[in-house]
């Protein structure tokens, strides 16, 4: 399941045991501790976890944006370009033109004094030498793109005057104006309601399949994971726990956490009265993390030989970062319903 | 839109007949009054000739007769006359005014003009010793009175450099250089706390807005460093610069009347302090008026200004 590493298939993306840390009050904190992923052209991985796992400061990393927070290990690797160390400015010509990205809440990420044609042009002018007219033109082009009715008239209206599914078809619009090769979506559906998430979802299909754009899909449903995913990265308190194809995953998962997760969604068919499946207790603070296995403190099936550091292991057609799975653990059911 | 604009006007004009009201009756608590102080001192005066001119003042009537008369005055654009020489309080204003507008312009001027790139400097380099040297300088430029810090730059001017503003008032048109240099220090002085405020006030805004999700948005597009501050997070910290300096305004009006006393400026600010001395009560209210007038026009334009900059206003306005 490694991603090889000859250069005639390189990824798209690979990050490599790539470290992040943030400078806080009380010092600095590690949010990312040797995390692993590729992706290919024009794949959909999906990365889950839980509030807090790191999920979004890779995505953050990848893109040069973290703030005051800094990589302080590792690689990240774009289209066979080392990009771990890149400047404000090399990043710039990236950020939009290749690797673009849909935030969680459309509510707030469009701004507000501003046209949303005004935005798109915008968008599309900053890695484009064209008139404002030309880029008029392809603003209207890209709200029809994504489902917007009306889309010469709607060029004029302002983020407050669109319904939250409608802003954010306008943030893909706005991702999706420069062609991109990787469209990060970090949890793209959460503000939406269950209807609208599955329009949104289903655009982003739809787009990927006309455009051959790579996905990176940052969710907790995983729910979402089974309807879009080609393969699944698992993470936990900034380290990934477990990755494999979406099918093997949801089907057998082979880390703890993975099957409490899995176990913790809610069905159509559970009965009323049966108590909601939740992980005990809490992930431990970023700045008090133990040693070894990180999921232990919560974990039903811990045992001493968890106090030893895990490292994430190459398994039979996926990685796994426990020293049990291969015990052989009762295999889950498989979790296709949950799609529909 | 014009809907917004009208009942922002209508509000202004409210607050101004409520201002005009209570200072007709506050001037009228001030001990002392008018005729004594024209006539008392003179030898020989007798009781007929304080009662003859206290009629010819309208004083001997009842307040709310002389406020009815005032009143009835005032929607005709008619002041009154100054009971100190006679003359229409409004001409006498007129002449005064462009010298404080003047004084007013420049000290807001400066104050923008460096408040403005000391508030971006601070944001951007936040926590940085420059920050923090601003920051300092900031408070202090808020918290020194504008009377104080003008005395300060005179003495200190005088006792390093031996140069001292010149004692006559030049207008601008007769002599502009000799008028500007005259109106520097005193506009530095009343400046001096809109720049602080106006910068302290951006960077905390813009320091806001640049964390916030739509910020977030541009940079993820590739865009520079310039349009995200200037263009994007500068529009949205507008909002609150202007509310900033549409209150300094006030306080710049406010401190018109004692700079123009130290730097000898002939503006409103000088005419109303003499009115007062006089109680020359038509005089006292025609400037309270126009300073109030400033005031509500200066800070309804601040809230068309929002309009302007934020959409959302606009249409909230339009469909209220």
């Amino acid at each position: 399941m490694r991603a090889p590493t000859g250069s005639a298939n390189e990824p798209l993306l690979r990050i490599e045991d790539l470290h992040v840390e943030f400078r806080t009050g009380g010092g600095t904190v590690e949010a990312l501790n040797a995390v692993d992923l590729w992706i290919d052209a024009g794949e959909t991985v999906a990365i889950v976890g839980e509030s807090g796992s790191g999920k979004s400061v890779t995505a953050l990393a990848v893109l040069g944006l973290l703030g005051n927070g800094r990589v302080s290990g590792g690689r990240i690797t774009w289209n066979g370009k080392d990009i771990t160390g890149a400047s404000n400015s090399e990043m710039r010509s990236v950020r939009g033109k290749e690797i673009s990205v849909i935030f969680q809440d459309p509510m707030t990420s469009l701004d507000p004094l501003f046209t949303i044609g005004h935005q798109l042009v915008e968008a599309y002018r900053i890695h484009h030498d064209v008139t404002k007219r030309q880029a008029r033109q392809r603003a209207v082009e890209l709200l029809d793109l994504v489902g917007i009715p009306e889309p010469e008239a709607k060029v004029k209206a302002y983020p407050h005057q669109l319904s939250g599914g409608q802003r954010q078809r306008v943030m893909i619009a706005g991702a999706l104006a420069c062609d991109p090769r990787l469209l990060i979506a970090d949890e793209p559906t959460t503000a939406l309601d269950v209807t609208v998430e599955a329009q949104v979802l289903a655009l982003i299909r739809d787009l990927q399949d006309r455009t051959g754009v790579g996905l990176m899909l940052i969710t907790h449903d995983m729910g979402v994971v089974a309807e879009m995913a080609d393969r699944v990265v698992v993470f936990y308190a900034g380290q990934v726990v477990e990755a494999g194809t979406a099918d093997e995953i949801l089907d057998r998962p082979q880390h703890p956490y993975t099957r409490a997760l899995l176990d913790a969604i809610p069905r159509r068919d559970t009965p009323r009265d049966q108590e909601m499946p939740a992980i005990p207790g809490a992930v431990p603070a970023l700045n008090d993390m133990p040693s070894g296995c990180r999921f232990a403190t919560r974990c039903s099936e811990a045992g001493p030989e968890c106090g030893e550091p895990q490292p994430l292991r190459d398994l039979d057609r996926r990685q796994v970062r426990c020293w049990r799975p291969d015990e052989g653990h009762g295999v889950l059911e498989p979790m296709v319903e949950v799609a529909r | 839109m014009l809907l917004y604009a009208g009942r922002r006007l209508t509000y202004g004009l409210l607050v101004l007949a409520l201002v005009a009201t209570l200072v007709f009756l506050i001037i009228r608590l001030i001990p002392g009054d008018v005729v004594r102080l024209q006539l008392a001192d003179a030898p020989g005066v007798t009781q007929a000739q304080i009662d003859q001119r206290t009629t010819e003042l309208g004083l001997d009537e009842p307040v709310l007769i002389q406020f009815g008369h005032f009143v009835g005055g005032l929607v005709q654009g008619d002041l009154g006359t100054s009971f100190d020489d006679g003359r229409p309080v409004t001409t006498k204003i007129l002449e005064r005014l462009p010298a404080t507008l003047e004084l007013g312009l420049l000290a807001i001027l400066f104050g923008v003009l460096f408040g403005v790139p000391f508030g971006l400097i601070s944001a951007i380099r936040h926590h940085s010793l420059i920050d923090n040297v601003m920051r300092f300088l900031a408070v202090i430029g808020m918290s020194l009175p504008n009377f104080w810090l003008a005395l300060l730059l005179i003495t200190f001017l005088a006792l390093w450099f031996g140069w001292s503003p010149p004692l006559v008032y030049a207008s601008p048109t007769e002599n502009l250089s000799q008028n500007l240099i005259h109106m520097l220090l005193p506009a530095i002085a009343l400046g001096a706390a809109t720049m602080a405020s106006i910068a302290r006030m951006l960077r905390s805004s813009l320091l806001e807005v640049l964390g916030s999700n739509f910020i977030r948005t541009i940079r993820s597009r590739g865009a520079s460093e310039r349009v995200v501050v200037l263009k994007h997070a500068g529009r949205s910290s507008m909002i609150p610069v202007f509310t900033v300096l549409g209150l300094q305004v006030g306080s710049i009006l406010g401190g018109t009347v004692i700079l123009e006393r130290i730097f000898a400026i002939p503006g409103m600010g000088s005419l109303i302090f003499e009115a007062v001395g006089q109680r020359d009560y038509p005089v006292i209210l025609g400037c309270v008026i126009f300073y109030g007038a400033i005031f509500i026009f200066v800070n309804v334009v601040v809230d068309l200004l929002y309009a302007v900059i934020d959409p959302r206003i606009r249409y909230e306005g339009a469909s209220a």
